[in-house]
């Protein structure tokens, strides 16, 4: 932890006193272009509910570092380097390269290699597409600000306002979980076991495996083209589902108790989906029908999990006589067609969202302060989940959000089976150039 | 006739200004500022009547849509504070219809369409109209009469001084506007905006008018617009213009928006 904690501190320090090359952005001549940023956030969250047992409490320290430097608007190198110092989750305290690539383009064609960060997703709100993002799953709430970079190609071609777009990412790419300590999975400490007296063994986790599958890589596809004032999207997606299905692997087991590790079987995902989104007046409005085909396992077998994913949304901005007041509105719908027997558990993730409405209201009362909300109804699980936030930011160089998180609903769906999981958190953002 | 021909003679006198007539000027005016392409830096600060401020750093490219067309293309890259850096906005004008707007937010990693600003809309929630853009970047002559009311002086420059009503038929937020122009340099020094009810709303000043090296072309690199009616501004500053040196068009493209 104190290696981190140098390390972090010193790679900070390097950058906020580097070179005097080092700016913001600026045109080193015609032909290069350089941008940096630098951010550092300190978190806090505080869960008031700890049934689980688990903390109660966390704290982390993020820092992000970014460059691109452009030739020629031709060429273009890009990195991104991240740190998380995280004193109670030693897996979560890390430096590493999130993206580091080289693109090129020419022409109508754009040529891209190297460890990028992919969003499958081409919608305003959430996309089924989005099933296919790597993340880091420390929190499930906050992934956004979470994706990970993964190595891999991608090209673009583009005539007028069509554009084909192709991707190939090797099978190495998988959202990271944390299994043990963390409040979004339940490990066991007991389960049934008729040959003791009681019926049930304790037992102990000692660690995961994932079971060797055959390799798959992830391969992407996606054509965009403009009719009229519709915007129409096809896009598809062939991978491994990095949601693994999970099992428990007892080993020795005593009259005491017994020990177990947990086997993770990653199984391939197809996903398909057509976009649509246009404006009426003020309104941008979109929608999107895909199929996911994939797979489940049911009392230990593996099952086709096949379902549609329908949604529509909308949303505009609205400006005031004061222009400091800005309001901005999401709304989506999402129903989710699958087989009405198929008894989904309230943790896999792919299933949160069965029949929902999904509001997003963001409103600046002035340059430093804001509030948003954002509100999810489940209806199939009577789940819902709202995170309202107060964003206070005295200058361009600091911004502080003081933001909740409330769940809950019926434990048969993810809103309700996590509602311990409510919390209040801090967010202390620092943006030294 | 003679006395017609004095008539006409005085009515010429009255308005010109040095052998100039409004229109003259006003073509100068669109000469001085048509381009073919261009781009800059450009930072602005919108500042509310309570002194509050909101600061963006951008980069502009803007190009022709083709030869003789008043109509461009224009992407801006926000550059800065970080919390915005990387969004994006592609706009393609159209003559005849409604122009074409793409918006790249960079949480999304994909751009989307939205509805092309009103003209009365604030743009990017500076005190300048998605109006005042368009007209900034061509004159729309044809839709407005122009009167030459005399000479004055603007922050120590020579300015002719003109009226420009609107023509029948012609959709505008504002009754009319006065336009200082630039003598040496045919640029726009000033110009008051008049809301319907012929009130005073805004005032645009340029300031420090430099020549752009290279060209013959000259361009004020600070420009404030104050709202005379809310109290608030926008002030902003260019860095590194590039004129018609060539801006590739492939950057006025979804797959550059998405990948630049």
């Amino acid at each position: 932890m104190r290696t981190y904690l140098v390390l972090f501190i010193g790679s900070l320090a390097g950058l906020l006193g580097g070179p005097s090359t080092l700016a913001q952005s600026g045109e080193t001549s015609k032909d290069w272009t350089q941008d940096y940023t630098l951010s550092v956030q300190a978190l806090g969250r505080y869960y008031w509910d700890n049934h689980a047992e688990t903390y109660a409490a966390q704290a982390e320290l993020l820092g992000n570092h970014a460059g691109k430097i452009t030739y020629r608007k031709r060429w273009q190198l890009r990195y991104e380097l991240r740190q998380s110092l995280n004193a109670d989750h030693p897996r979560r305290s890390r430096i590493w390269l999130n993206e580091a690539y080289l693109a090129y383009r020419h022409g109508d064609l754009y040529l891209k290699g190297g460890k990028q960060t992919v969003k499958w997703g081409t919608l305003t709100g959430f996309s089924a597409m989005d099933l296919a993002n790597r993340y880091d799953y420390y929190d499930v709430l906050d992934t956004e600000e979470e994706r990970l970079g993964l190595w891999g190609l991608e090209t673009r071609w583009s005539r007028g306002l069509s554009e084909l777009q192709l991707r190939v990412l090797p099978s190495s790419n998988r959202s990271r979980l944390h299994i043990q300590n963390n409040r979004w999975v339940h490990l066991p400490e007991a389960v049934p076991y008729p040959v003791v007296p009681t019926g049930v063994l304790p037992v102990a986790y000692e660690g995961n495996y994932s079971n060797p599958v055959p390799s798959i890589p992830q391969l992407g596809a996606s054509f965009g083209t403009e009719l009229g004032s519709v915007s129409l999207r096809a896009n598809w997606f062939y991978g491994e589902n990095d949601m693994p299905q999970n099992s428990l692997h007892l080993f020795d087991v005593g009259a005491d108790g017994g020990s177990y590790e947990v086997q993770l079987d990653y199984h391939p995902i197809m996903l398909s989906a057509l976009n649509a989104s246009s404006y009426l007046g003020n309104w941008n409005v979109w929608a999107e029908a895909a199929l996911a085909n994939s797979e489940r396992m049911v009392d230990g077998q593996m099952e086709a999990d096949d379902y549609v994913f329908l949604s529509v949304g909308a949303d505009r901005v609205w400006q005031f006589e004061q222009p400091e007041k800005l309001l901005k509105l999401v709304v989506q719908y999402i129903h989710v067609l699958a087989d009405p027997s198929t008894p989904y558990q309230p943790t896999e993730i792919d299933h949160v969202f069965r029949r929902s409405l999904i509001a997003d209201v963001d409103f600046r009362l002035n340059y430093r302060w804001a509030m948003s909300l954002r509100a999810v109804g489940e209806f199939a699980t009577s789940g819902y989940y709202l995170q309202p936030q107060l964003q206070y930011q005295p200058t361009d160089k600091w911004k502080v959000q003081l933001r909740a998180a409330l769940l809950g609903g019926d434990e048969a769906g993810f809103f309700g089976h996590f509602q311990e999981n409510s919390r209040a958190a801090i967010h202390l953002n620092y943006y030294p150039f | 006739m003679k006395t017609m021909t004095l008539w006409v003679a005085i009515l010429c006198l009255a308005l010109s200004a040095n052998g100039q007539s409004a229109t003259s000027i006003i073509q100068q005016y669109q000469k001085a500022t048509a381009i073919n392409d261009l781009s800059s830096e450009l930072t602005y600060t919108n500042v509310s009547k309570t002194g509050r401020t909101q600061t963006r750093s951008l980069r502009q490219y803007i190009l022709r849509n083709a030869p003789g067309k008043n109509t461009y293309n224009f992407l801006l890259e926000f550059m800065a504070p970080q919390d915005v850096a990387g969004t994006a906005t592609l706009t393609i004008q159209h003559q005849q219809r409604d122009d074409d707007q793409w918006l790249y937010l960079p949480v999304l990693r994909t751009s989307k369409r939205i509805s092309a600003g009103r003209k009365g809309d604030r743009f990017m929630g500076t005190e300048m109209t998605y109006e005042d853009l368009s007209n900034y970047l061509s004159e729309p002559l044809e839709e407005y009469s122009y009167q030459l009311l005399g000479k004055e002086n603007i922050n120590g420059r020579s300015a002719y001084r003109l009226s420009a009503t609107p023509k029948s038929g012609t959709k505008t937020q504002y009754s009319k506007r006065t336009l200082w122009i630039d003598q040496q340099t045919h640029l726009m020094l000033r110009t008051d905006f008049y809301d319907q009810k012929g009130k005073l709303l805004k005032v645009f000043t340029a300031q420090e008018i430099k020549k752009i090296a290279g060209t013959n072309f000259y361009r004020a690199h600070r420009v404030r617009l104050d709202n005379k009616q809310s109290g608030n501004r926008t002030d902003v500053t260019y860095k590194g213009f590039a004129i018609n040196r060539g801006v590739d068009k492939g950057l006025f493209s979804k797959t550059y928006l998405e990948t630049k």
